[in-house]
């Protein structure tokens, strides 16, 4: 008995401490999430699908080639799709849909560019996504079809896609024009992002069926030999051991009133003068600099969202 | 010259502090005995006052055997028949203590505590989680001064007030500057100094707060059963140390009654200790040294309140394999999580 109430007197103190090893683990799954982006792979072996047999081997080829280098360049992807069914989808649902289902996109914003020659209705339609986004602007896009749209007049496929490629290319390499600014396009509004399981209940964006998907345990083999895995979890071994090496001593638990004697504290003089004052004054910017939709769209870049919720931007020409 | 013990009113055998019951314990009949019991039957507080000459060597009582002690303790047990033995002249004259604080916790719960702290701390060598390390844990009465003391000062400073407003084209800023004046005093009591060298001042101050309602007038029957130093800082040289702790406590509450400005600095600050009056007063710790690679880490606990400091040593092997371990486990994550994602 008399043990029991003892050990209400001592009332051992309880450190309010995370648990050293539940912080540890929190770093670390941190750090895992953190590096996943970079093991993103973006490697198409296809990135042309010419349904209609509009190109040659060797000019698909060709193509294909010159894609890869510009997406390693530009951290685009980049892909061209020529058609004459469209499963009675307008140009840019088609080009979006495409685009979104078919794993396109680098990085986790899904960045990169298609080009769709739709030929049901002799349209072609550059849809982007991601990056790309801002980087084709209303303008860069219309006179990027201006060019290509004159080749695909010509019947000239073949060039039409070098074109696309190589202002890709250009574009790219420019970057965002300063100024630039997304406009929801009034037709199709921003939905909310949580709307977007509607349209796909329950499916996560990464599971769209990839072209040429590599298999789980491809994956991890090819994670097994890259060094950013073990960059990271040295990182995380050092970070965690710091951790949980850092000492404790213990608190401080006594402030400037603990041994103050009760009410003994007494202030004789007690004052605050004020002693001068400065004003200073700035203009004020004008205000109006928010994005007007009536502004004119020089670097403007129109967004909707695709029936996957994904955003994209885009714009397409009759030939 | 005979050390001093305390013997059972029943057996005879050495009688020592239980705290639980804050009586005086047999541990060979099982008696208890309260203070009064005790002070009929053997009057010694009366000598206390004039000084015993420090001898070279002190004999156990009950067995006759010469203590082993450094020169600062003033109460051990024998290294022979263990019974407790307090070395008189340690606590007469300039070193009779006026307050002392019993233990409130026994050495079991100290274990415990110690137990729980060292299982915190994942790098700690395996020598220091085994038992008979645990067992080491020792009841010590640590020599503090107790200072009261008064402070006076006053502090300045330059706060400013800041308003801003829109008019027209323009937004205007305006800052007033005033200056700060606050004098005043404070008094404080029993402020503790750690009076022993033997211990870490640091450490001695982080086991703070002991709780004064059970400081009672010093008598050598709360020493039976534990150990005891007796102080080696003269309270002179303790005092310069409560100083600097009161005169910033005085500091931090005048500016504690400094308010309503957007920013404030400190131009002139003078604060004094007026009065110190120091008592001489023993308080309760638990103690361990855990030696590692020839450096002292310490455990304490405060006797009376259970507040737990301490640092523990690290062991680089430990530390090491725990490392492989997260590098191990965080590239499996990486390879076999990361895997699911990508496409």
């Amino acid at each position: 008995m008399a043990d029991k109430k003892n050990r209400n007197i001592i009332g051992v103190p309880k450190f309010r401490q995370i648990s050293r090893v539940r912080l540890c683990i929190m770093l670390i799954l941190a750090a895992a999430l953190a590096a996943f982006p970079a093991a993103t792979w973006a490697e198409h072996s296809d990135n042309v699908r010419d349904y209609l047999d509009y190109l040659s081997p060797d000019e698909l080829d060709e193509i294909q080639s010159e894609i890869e280098s510009a997406v390693t360049e530009s951290s685009l992807d980049i892909a061209i799709v020529i058609t004459d069914d469209t499963g009675g989808k307008s140009s840019r649902d088609y080009a979006d849909d495409y685009y979104d289902q078919n794993g396109f996109g680098m990085g986790e914003n899904h960045s990169g560019i298609l080009m769709l020659i739709n030929m049901d209705i002799r349209e072609v339609w550059i849809s982007t996504c991601g990056k790309a986004i801002d980087i084709f602007t209303d303008n860069r896009i219309d006179s990027m079809l201006n060019d290509i749209a004159a080749y695909l007049a010509d019947g000239d496929y073949f060039n039409a896609c070098k074109e696309f490629v190589n202002q890709v290319k250009k574009y790219a390499s420019m970057g965002v024009p300063q100024g630039q600014y997304r406009d929801p396009s009034e037709d199709a509004p921003f939905s909310p992002p949580g709307h977007q399981e509607d349209d796909f209940p329950g499916m996560p964006q990464e599971q769209y069926p990839g072209r040429n998907s590599y298999s789980y345990w491809e994956r991890a083999r090819q994670l097994m030999i890259s060094p950013g895995v073990y960059f990271f979890a040295a990182i995380a071994a050092v970070i965690a051991t710091i951790i949980a090496s850092l000492g404790n001593k213990g608190r401080v638990t006594v402030s400037n009133r603990t041994y103050e004697q009760d009410g003994s504290f007494h202030l004789s003089d007690m004052r605050d003068d004020f002693i001068n004052q400065t004003v200073t004054r700035v203009r004020v910017a004008n205000t109006n600099t928010g994005h007007g939709s009536g502004r004119s769209g020089t670097h403007r870049s129109s967004v909707h969202r695709s029936s996957s919720g994904r955003s994209h931007g885009g714009g397409g020409r009759r030939f | 010259m005979a050390s001093l013990q305390y013997k059972c009113l029943n057996c005879k055998a050495g009688l020592e502090f239980y705290p639980p019951t804050q009586k005086w314990k047999c541990h060979y009949c099982f008696s208890e005995f309260t203070k009064e019991e005790l002070d009929e039957v053997q009057q010694v507080q009366d000598s206390m006052d004039e000084e015993l000459p420090e001898l070279d060597s002190y004999r156990c009582t009950s067995c006759g055997a010469e203590l082993i002690t450094d020169k600062t303790t003033s109460a051990t047990f024998c290294l022979y028949c263990k019974n407790p033995a307090i070395i008189k002249s340690r606590f007469t004259g300039k070193f009779k203590p006026k307050y002392v604080i019993p233990f409130r916790l026994t050495k079991e719960q100290a274990v415990e505590l110690y137990k729980k702290w060292i299982g915190k701390h994942l790098f700690a060598p395996d020598e220091f989680k085994h038992k008979e390390e645990m067992e080491k844990v020792t009841g010590v009465y640590a020599p503090f001064w107790l200072f009261d003391c008064k402070t006076q000062g006053s502090i300045e400073g330059q706060g400013t007030r800041v308003r801003s407003w829109t008019q027209g084209e323009y937004r205007y800023t305006e800052t007033r500057y005033y200056r700060v004046v606050r004098s005043g005093s404070a008094e404080y009591n029993k402020v503790p100094v750690d009076a022993s060298k033997k211990l870490d001042d640091a450490f001695m101050q982080l086991i703070e707060p002991y709780n004064y309602q059970d400081l009672t007038d010093f008598s050598m029957q709360y020493m039976s059963g534990f150990m005891a130093e007796k102080y080696d800082v003269e309270s002179e040289e303790a005092k310069s140390a409560v100083k600097k702790r009161v005169e910033q406590y005085t500091e931090k509450r005048l500016k504690e009654t400094i308010g309503g400005y957007a920013s404030y600095r400190d131009t002139y600050k003078s604060i004094t200790l007026q009065e110190a009056q120091e008592n001489y007063a023993l308080l309760p710790v638990y103690l361990l040294v855990n030696k590692y690679k020839g450096k002292d880490h310490l455990f304490i606990v405060n006797g009376q309140t259970g507040k737990v400091v301490g640092d523990a040593p690290i062991s680089r092997w430990k530390q090491l394999r725990f490392a492989g371990l997260i590098f191990a486990a965080s590239w499996l994550l990486a390879v076999f999580g990361g895997a699911l994602f990508g496409r």
